[in-house]
């Protein structure tokens, strides 16, 4: 668990994070949006252990990230946003010299490591310097060094972004295998769509600050589905059979029919052509969840 | 693995350490071949001296060589070589009477032949032998011996050693003062007064030597009445050896020997050589000092900061340490701690084999003090200079500022720090020497790359033209200097490490 409490980073007279709040509880991923610069990545830096909070506090399962480093940096994985390893290191000692810093033993390091090298599919390339990984080695060697010390918290910052389709599976895979496990996990991405699909909750930051929480539920009713219509021959009743269907409106050329779950296109069909419209477009629409996130950010 | 273990592996086997270390060695040995080849070579336990005494009694020529080798020891087995020759010139050249070769005993070479009633004769020798064989100098010594009279007429080199000088001082019995080796320091020179024991005036009254050094040479003083270091009692006969304590400051000063009587009337011409000995390990040090201190080390001590600690921390590698479970402090002194122990291991790496090829050279290690003090010299220097180094790292944000300030050092605290000192002394315009060199010292502790020089002038005891201590070098100073420069840029590195992002 993660409890962030009134933090504030300044760098000079700017502040990049002010006053935030916020709780990853165990077991649930949280999603972070925003755009760049709304202050994401210096929240999880901090959060890391990596900058100093220029207020507030960080607690990682009840250790001040601060005050007692050491043992709260035990509790932490982090992915971070461009990782950024040793060129010259070769994977393998790396992991084992990280695993140290845990107290891990040598022997027992290996066989955790050589597991997950297997599991990202990185192992072939045990011999390879770091220098002459390819950007999605590096990302994938980048989760197992995360992952030395089977920390219960994670941080991920913008680890989907910039992935192939079956990069971004895999981490999903991951993210929702640390969830079963019990881990509290933080995920950031400047694209709120790329959460929708992994975060229980998601925090929308701007200018520092979290302006909003979207829960699950609120996550789903978002993404819900409405019906886009167009008659040859509209009149005034057929906002009537429309309301019966959900929150109708015009855009001026199509009629949008919005927020109701399990609203079926097919039977408004029926119940327009039934009444003698002319129905010559129908279909389901999204009012997607970036447009939400843009109008809010914006 | 430990972290401390794996910064110092990492470091030790860093592309940057290795050639900064093979940089070192190869320019530690070259230097030390230089000082190894150009240092004397005499060889001193190999090198043989001849100091004849001749006695014609009764029509018969005895001639007894005494043998010793470069450190004055008798010489057992050595196969000497001399000739007699008629002093007559003819046309044809001298008659040589006899030609004769004898091997040494306990130092002695004798041999006897009939003057054949001769009004004179001429005994010609070789002077110096090495490794046995006689030097082919420009002419053999010779003794002349012509109406009971001795003279010689000698081919002496000065002021290398091995030399001598002799006098028949009361026609018959010779007076050798002869330049030697110490066995014990090589950076002293002996001298040996040898009167062969012979019931003569000569050894009927004791002999006094005694020396001082001059800055310009003595030439032909007869007499020495005033006798600084009048005197010590000198030998009756045979060999007595003295030793002139030099110094470093003596250095490329003369060094006049003289040989009286008891009333201060020299009774053989004074020596006068230049002393321009010095250790080898000292040599070498002079040497390094030429471009060690200004500017290799300080390219080790900047140049391995920079690269495996502030390049890191400025690109963002030292990240991915920090969020584990140690804090920033610790990664700090533990990469700090990688890169002092690779400088000493490469320092170690280079005297020690700067040693080795001394001592093949020249016979001799690099005296334990010598050894420590350049050790210590430059390690410290190379501590503080990556010291500066971290302290900086925690105040830039990128590569190129790093390595910019990097270089910058380089150049105002390593080799340029003698124009800036000396500017530093012009603009304060000192005219007392003792002030001067005072606060010379002052400014030269001011940059790391002079502590080598300042540890140094601590173990030879002078600072320029003065003692060392005159201008406050001591112990206490020394140590100060040195902690200072080991702890202080680094630990407010520390400082500043765990304060600051
Ligand atoms: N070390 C720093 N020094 C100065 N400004 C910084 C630093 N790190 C981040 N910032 C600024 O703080 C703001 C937030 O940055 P960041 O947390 O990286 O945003 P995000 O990850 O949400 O894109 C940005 O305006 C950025 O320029
Ligand atoms: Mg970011």
């Amino acid at each position: 668990m993660i409890t962030i409490t009134n933090l504030t980073k300044s760098f000079k007279n700017f502040k990049a994070v002010n006053n935030l709040n916020m709780e990853i509880n165990n077991g649930e991923i949280l999603g972070l949006a925003g755009l760049n610069g709304a202050g994401k990545s210096t929240t999880i830096r901090a959060t890391a252990g990596i900058i100093f909070p220029t207020s507030g506090s960080i607690m990682v399962d009840n250790l001040d990230i601060v005050k007692d480093k050491a043992n709260a940096s035990k509790h932490i994985g982090w992915v971070p946003e461009l990782p950024n390893f040793e060129p010259d290191a070769k994977p393998i000692p790396l992991l084992k010299y990280y695993a140290g810093l845990y107290g891990i033993k040598p022997d027992d390091a290996e066989k955790d490591i050589v597991e997950l090298m297997k599991k990202f599919d990185i192992y072939p390339y045990k011999n390879r310097k770091l220098r002459y990984y390819s950007q999605g080695m590096k990302k994938r060697f980048s989760l197992i060094a995360a992952m030395v010390g089977n920390p219960d918290n994670f941080l991920f910052d913008e680890t989907l972004n910039g992935l192939d389709p079956q990069g971004v599976r895999e981490v999903r895979d991951l993210i929702i295998e640390l969830r079963k496990q019990g881990k509290s996990i933080l995920l950031s991405s400047h694209i709120l769509s790329e959460l929708q699909n992994v975060a229980d909750r998601i925090a929308i930051m701007k200018n520092g600050a979290i302006i909003k929480i979207i829960t699950r539920e609120e996550l789903r009713s978002l993404g819900a589905t409405g019906i886009k219509v167009h008659v040859k021959n509209p009149n005034g009743k057929i906002i009537d059979i429309l309301s019966s269907f959900g929150e109708a409106g015009s855009d001026g050329y199509y009629y949008i029919i919005k927020n109701k779950a399990g609203a079926d296109p097919s039977e408004l069909n029926e119940e327009l052509v039934r009444a003698n419209y002319k129905v010559d477009y129908i279909s389901m629409d999204n009012e997607t969840l970036e447009d939400y996130f843009l109008n809010m950010v914006k | 693995m430990n972290g401390f273990l794996y910064d110092i592996k990492r470091t030790l086997s860093g592309k940057f350490t290795i050639i900064v270390v093979i940089l070192l060695v190869l320019v530690t040995a070259a230097t030390a071949y230089g000082a190894g080849i150009s240092s004397d070579t005499a060889d001193p336990a190999h090198t043989d001296i001849v100091l004849p005494y001749i006695n014609d009694t009764n029509g018969v020529i005895h001639v007894s060589d005494y043998i010793i080798n470069g450190y004055g020891q008798p010489v057992s087995g050595l196969s000497v070589t001399s000739s007699i020759l008629n002093i007559v010139f003819h046309d044809s050249g001298r008659d040589v009477i006899t030609s004769n070769t004898s091997m040494s005993e306990n130092g002695y070479a004798n041999f006897t032949f009939n003057d054949k009633n001769l009004t004179g004769f001429i005994y010609k020798y070789y002077p110096y032998y090495k490794n046995g064989v006689p030097e082919q100098l420009s002419s053999q010594s010779q003794i002349v011996y012509e109406h009971d009279t001795m003279n010689q007429f000698q081919t002496t080199y000065f002021p290398a050693y091995p030399s001598y000088n002799v006098c028949f001082n009361d026609s018959t019995v010779p007076v050798y003062a002869v330049l030697l080796k110490d066995k014990s320091n090589p950076s002293q020179v002996n001298t040996m007064v040898y009167v062969p024991y012979i019931n003569s005036s000569i050894n009927n009254q004791p002999l006094y030597i005694s020396d001082n050094i001059t800055s310009s040479p003595v030439y032909g003083v007869t007499m020495h009445k005033v006798m600084p270091n009048y005197a010590k009692d000198g030998p009756n006969s045979g060999a007595f050896i003295y030793t002139t304590h030099l110094t470093t400051e003596d250095l490329d000063k003369y060094v006049n020997i003289y040989i009286t009587n008891k009333t201060g009337a020299m009774v053989i011409p004074n020596i006068s050589y230049m002393y321009t000995y010095v250790k080898p390990g000292v040599a070498l040090q002079d040497g390094l000092a030429l471009y060690f201190g200004i500017l290799l080390i300080p390219i080790l001590g900047i140049f391995s900061a920079y690269f495996y600690y502030g390049k890191d921390k400025a690109s963002g590698v030292l990240e991915s340490i920090i969020a584990r479970p140690i804090t920033k402090g610790k990664v700090m002194i533990s990469r700090f701690t990688g890169n002092s122990v690779s400088f000493l291991i490469g320092l170690l790496i280079s005297f020690g084999l700067a040693d080795i090829i001394l001592e093949h050279y020249t016979g001799i290690y690099i005296s334990a003090g010598t050894f420590t003090a350049m050790f210590l010299g430059y390690l410290v220097e190379a501590i503080a200079f990556a010291g500066i180094m971290y302290l900086i790292t925690q105040f830039e944000k990128t590569q190129g500022e790093i390595l910019g300030t990097g270089i910058a050092l380089l150049f105002i605290l390593g080799f340029m720090w003698t124009i800036v000192s000396g500017a530093i002394l012009f603009l304060l315009r000192l005219t007392s020497k003792t002030s001067f060199l005072k606060d010379l010292l002052i400014i030269d502790s001011i940059s790391p790359s002079y502590f080598p020089d300042i540890i140094s002038d601590y173990h030879l005891g002078v600072y320029s033209t003065v003692s060392a201590s005159s201008v406050g070098i001591n112990i206490y100073s020394v140590v100060l200097i040195g902690l200072a420069w080991v702890l202080i840029p680094s630990l407010l590195a520390l400082y500043f490490a765990r304060k600051r992002d």
